[in-house]
């Protein structure tokens, strides 16, 4: 396991968790290790194209290693810019995992570093994240099939809802003239990427997502929540 | 019947597929069709539309979208488009999509080039059904 003895930023941010770093580091998709020398030993996070890719600690890779890390309470870290993973043993997307993170975190009752207003801080932040919130994601919108949007996130969500709504009417209209009943989910793929709208009780959830991207299981389990 | 349904009938080789039509781009007028002998000539036609519009629709937010699945209960459309034709391909929900895909791509590839004037409205190529055909409901890929 490559040693704290990196070739970029290396200290300690008072107030800050490993949790922030790996938060800004993905936010800004960058490609990095991030070697962390704390309390409960040392470790090292691999960080590709704005995901948590690999992580090792003495004993333990993936992401046993990730919570191993993130359960440390103090400690330095340093950041060796532009390492690429040496393979990849983590495959959620980074929000998921820290959501995992904060919840283990609490149900262990540990206090943390940043203290309770700093746990209440990433609980409340985790709330919002989910399966579509990931880089993969270009927009997901979220709607009642009246019409009401209810959440979403796109670089122009009322087009994305627009769409999605007028390919909702168009396929039950079809549906009807061939004698098809309960529209279930429409999805369209082409070389730019993919778009799924899938309902389920009363509700739509259109995603559009790049190319080789799962985007039906991301909007079925954005239709779940 | 002409070449480009005998083209059509093929897609039946795939487990599930119930029946297809072929429509002409941008205008969607209906070339042939295959099979869904339920399916009226006017829904036909209303489906071309609606699934040429949808295309259009589909560019702003997917841009070059060439495929497009509609599932609903037990069956789903399948369309397939490049600049010149959309195969639409009705099939229960159980076929495998890999190899309609496959075959919808053959034969788009041994239409390319063919002769695709579509037919004179005047006489529907298939019978129009009786009334109480036409309320046909399809249950698990089945006329019902």
């Amino acid at each position: 396991m490559p040693q704290l003895d990196v070739a970029g930023f290396a200290g300690t941010l008072p107030g800050a968790s490993i949790e922030d770093v790996i938060q800004m580091s993905c936010l800004t998709l960058a490609t990095r290790a991030i070697h962390v020398d704390g309390d409960g030993g040392e470790g090292v996070l691999y960080i590709g194209g704005g995901q948590v890719v690999h992580a090792e600690t003495r004993t333990a890779r993936g992401e046993a290693a990730l919570f191993e890390i993130l359960g440390w309470r103090q400690g330095r870290f340093g950041i060796d810019e532009g390492r690429q993973p040496p393979e990849e043993t983590i495959t959620r997307i980074w929000q998921s995992v820290l959501l995992e993170a904060a919840h283990r975190a609490d149900e262990d009752g540990r206090p943390r570093d940043d203290g309770p207003e700093g746990r209440a801080r990433a609980v409340e932040a985790s709330r919002s994240m989910g399966p579509l919130d990931g880089p993969e994601v270009k927009g997901w919108v979220r709607f009642t099939l009246q019409g009401e949007r209810t959440d979403g996130r796109a670089p122009d969500v009322e087009e994305l809802h627009s769409c999605a709504a007028y390919v909702i009417e168009l396929s039950q209209a079809l549906g009807r003239a061939l004698g098809l009943e309960a529209l279930a989910a429409v999805e369209a793929r082409g070389p730019a990427g993919r778009a799924v709208c899938r309902l389920k009780d009363g509700i739509a959830v259109a995603v559009v997502a790049g190319p080789g991207v799962d985007a039906a299981a991301l909007a079925e389990r954005g239709a779940e929540r | 019947m002409t070449s480009a349904a005998a083209t059509l009938a093929g897609l039946r080789d795939v487990r599930g597929v119930e029946g297809s039509f072929l429509l002409l781009l941008p205008g969607g007028e209906v070339v042939t069709r295959d099979g869904l002998a339920v399916v009226t000539e006017a829904s036909i036609a209303d489906t071309s539309r609606r699934l040429s519009n949808m295309f259009q629709a589909l560019e702003s937010v997917c841009p070059g979208a060439d495929e497009a699945v509609l599932r609903f209960e037990g069956l789903s459309l399948f369309a397939r488009k490049n600049e010149r034709v959309l195969l639409a391909v009705l099939a229960a929900d159980t076929a495998s999509m890999p190899a309609l895909r496959m075959a919808a791509n053959l034969v788009l590839r041994q239409l390319d080039g063919a002769d695709l004037t579509p037919p004179a409205a005047t006489e529907p190529s298939v019978p129009e059904p009786a009334a109480a055909d036409v309320r046909r409901r399809f249950w698990r890929g089945s006329p019902v």
